[in-house]
């Protein structure tokens, strides 16, 4: 998977660093002082990360935690996201990490510690609030954490800090880790699901449909609370029929009333990204919908219609039986 | 269309020259040569004396003329995957900014499958150091291809690179005089030139082709812009992916020849026809502005204009009144009072009942 392991050299002795070498043996490792003098040093072409991603094992300097923009999760509740990864193993064409790092080498973090004393200081400068912490603005928050092990080193914290919510977001069917753990009530894994077609189409080598519902059930099953994210809806012709098989499709699986929140949004760019994945992706499905270039400069369906998707959807969820107070609209 | 090869020094190319009965062009000053199809520059060492050896080239040549640049010759490699006296193409070329130090800017080449990169050194690699330093971004080191993909990147034109592998980069260098085994190398080349030639040919033709719509009506009764033409393949492309059967049902005969009924000129028929298409595409816009025009159009003489949104992104709506006396003032009350206000914005929160939209 990986050509190369890029190590910094104080980390050379980490238990990441050496569980890298038994998972990509065949993975060539090179040490270096730091990773921003490789990654990013060069503009390296996005769609490279098909035939030559590197890995970055490194410490991350700087702000490690940031306030996560307006509508991110449940209304009233303080949110922030934490960084402990840059980029994806996946490859989904929506995807707006194509248009954001010089790379597409992965960059895991290992200075965790340093992540759990940034979120202490938060929760002590939000007293008396609900505190969410969500993983994966920059990366899938599961697809690598076997390898990562960053659950193992948040589970303490959050034991401790019942006020701190964790939000683990993903497209993986990577519950190894967490299986391990006991549930914990304030620790979420949320699930971005979409119709098949779409899992199978435009989200390149995620986990399978069933493979997600499969893993959701295992955590039920196990006691541990999963949220679902219907989010990026791509338009379809018969997306409605689509999401209603979706949704039919969970109920398979695992009683609907058991998702703890269920967020909603729409497909929507920046005009840098819509422009990357043009370039990336000429011919996706995503571009027969009725897309167009607003005021802002972002790219994305006529409020009219992205309200009228995300209502019909939010009508059949509320009749399968997901409480309204469950749904929120992601970036409305 | 020709494709232009480029080497670094002439003992590279030599076969090539030979076997292929290039002639030199005087009437350029500089290693040019040219047969019928093919032209060969030596560029020269060094990532400047490159470039500006191939920007006059195309200059010269005329960019519109060239399909692609295909740069040859030998590189030293910086890892142990690659093998001495085998041929690599490249996906990525890296330049380098200072010692060991990339340049920012890299370029994809038309090989963007293959795993290696190569890095154009500003010297000569001649240490165990400098090596280690640059294969920290690539497999192999050579001295001119990043400012040949430059001028291309320039010129919009496409890029290919192939290198043998002749030295490992370093110490060795030092000892290791090119000349000396410089035929062989230019053998080998070619043979992998020929070998390989007409399946890259192949590829960028069936890359470049474009949807062509074979229909003797369009061709016959419709007259399309340069402009037109383009958003003409645009939308069938877009809506052959959205509704492949739509997309035939627009084009087949009997559509086409009622758009030539309705319409005389060639021209409007045209409009009408990339109308339909793009209506087609946007049903949802298409149906959304249908009912706007309902509610807002039949207004009195007062009221001069109703204007939304363009982007249909705010619930706003601009209304422009002309009040010249009294009835003026009541119509415009009588017509503002009646407004469909709550279900306008229903529509927009998504919340109408309307099953037309
Ligand atoms: S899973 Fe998320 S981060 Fe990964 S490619 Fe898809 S959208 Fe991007």
């Amino acid at each position: 998977m990986f050509e190369t392991i890029y190590i910094e050299k104080e980390l050379l002795g980490h238990k990441t660093a050496q569980n890298l070498h038994q998972v990509f043996p065949k993975a060539e490792l090179k040490s270096i002082d730091s990773y921003t003098d490789i990654f990013g040093a060069y503009r390296k072409p996005y769609l490279q990360k098909r035939n030559r991603l590197n890995l970055f094992l490194a410490t991350k300097k700087g702000k490690l935690i940031k306030e996560a923009p307006d509508a991110y999760g449940l209304k009233g509740e303080a949110h922030y996201y934490f960084i402990h990864a840059f980029n994806c193993i996946y490859e989904c064409e929506y995807c707006y990490l194509q248009g954001y790092f010089d790379s597409p080498d992965i960059v895991l973090f290992v200075n965790h510690e340093d992540i759990l004393k940034e979120m202490e200081k938060t929760l002590d400068s939000c007293a008396n609030k609900n505190v969410w912490f969500h993983a994966g603005e920059f990366s899938d928050s599961l697809a690598m954490s076997h390898i990562s092990g960053e659950i193992e080193a948040y589970h303490d914290f959050f034991k401790s800090h019942p006020k701190a919510k964790l939000e683990l977001r993903t497209k993986s069917a990577n519950t190894r880790s967490l299986l391990k753990l006991e549930p914990l009530h304030n620790r979420i894994t949320s699930f971005s699901l979409a119709p098949e077609w779409q899992t199978k189409d435009i989200e390149h080598k995620t986990a399978s449909l069933k493979q997600r519902l499969s893993a959701m059930k295992k955590l039920i099953q196990a006691g541990h609370k999963v949220a679902v994210h219907f989010d990026p809806v791509v338009l379809h012709k018969d997306y409605l029929s689509h999401y209603k098989l979706l949704i039919e499709q969970m109920s398979e699986y695992f009683p609907i009333d058991q998702i703890e929140y269920l967020s909603l949004g729409v497909v929507r760019y920046t005009k840098e990204v819509f422009k990357a994945t043009q370039e990336h992706y000429p011919e996706s499905p995503i571009f027969a919908g009725e897309l167009i270039t607003s005021f802002d400069g972002k790219v994305r369906y006529p409020k009219p219609l992205r309200m009228s998707v995300l209502r019909n959807i939010e009508s059949i969820l509320i009749k399968s039986g997901l409480q309204k107070e469950k749904i929120y609209l992601c970036m409305e | 269309m020709i494709n232009l090869l480029v080497f670094a020094h002439k003992a590279e190319a030599s076969v090539f020259i030979r076997e292929l009965h290039f002639k030199r062009d005087n009437s350029f000053s500089g290693d040019l040569y040219q047969t019928q199809e093919l032209c060969l520059l030596i560029c020269g060492e060094g990532p400047m004396r490159a470039s500006s050896k191939l920007s006059k080239a195309i200059h010269h040549l005329g960019p519109d003329k060239i399909q692609q640049v295909i740069n040859l010759g030998v590189a030293g490699s910086l890892s142990d995957k690659l093998n001495l006296e085998q041929i690599y193409d490249f996906s990525v070329v890296l330049g380098e900014a200072s010692y060991g130090k990339p340049e920012f800017k890299s370029f994809e080449t038309k090989n963007m499958h293959s795993k290696n990169y190569l890095i154009t050194a500003l010297d000569r690699v001649k240490t165990t150091d400098y090596s280690e330093q640059l294969s920290n971004f690539a497999e192999a080191v050579d001295r001119e291809a990043w400012g040949l993909a430059y001028v291309c990147d320039e010129y919009k034109l496409s890029f290919l690179c192939y290198k043998l592998i002749s030295d490992k980069a370093g110490p060795e260098t030092q000892c290791f005089d090119v000349r000396e085994k410089a035929k062989f190398y230019s053998e080998k080349i070619f043979e992998f030139y020929l070998q390989n030639f007409s399946k890259v040919n192949l590829e960028n033709k069936s890359k470049n082709q474009k949807l062509v719509v074979d229909n003797e009506l369009l061709d016959k009764h419709f007259f399309f812009s340069a402009t037109q033409k383009k958003n003409f393949e645009k939308l069938c492309l877009s809506l052959k992916k959205m509704d492949s059967k739509l997309f035939l049902e627009i084009l087949e005969k009997e559509n086409l020849e009622q758009i030539c009924a309705e319409f005389n000129r060639p021209k409007d028929r045209t409009k009408a026809l990339l109308e339909e298409m793009q209506n087609n595409l946007n049903p949802f816009q298409k149906g959304f502005s249908a009912k706007l025009k309902e509610w807002f159009s039949a207004r009195p003489k007062a009221v001069k204009q109703v204007q939304t949104d363009p982007f249909y992104e705010k619930e706003d709506l601009k209304i422009l009144l002309e009040i010249k006396n009294q009835k003026d003032l009541i119509d415009a009350q009588n017509y503002l009072a009646q407004l469909p206000l709550k279900k306008y914005h229903e529509l927009f929160d998504g919340l109408s009942k309307d099953q037309d939209v």
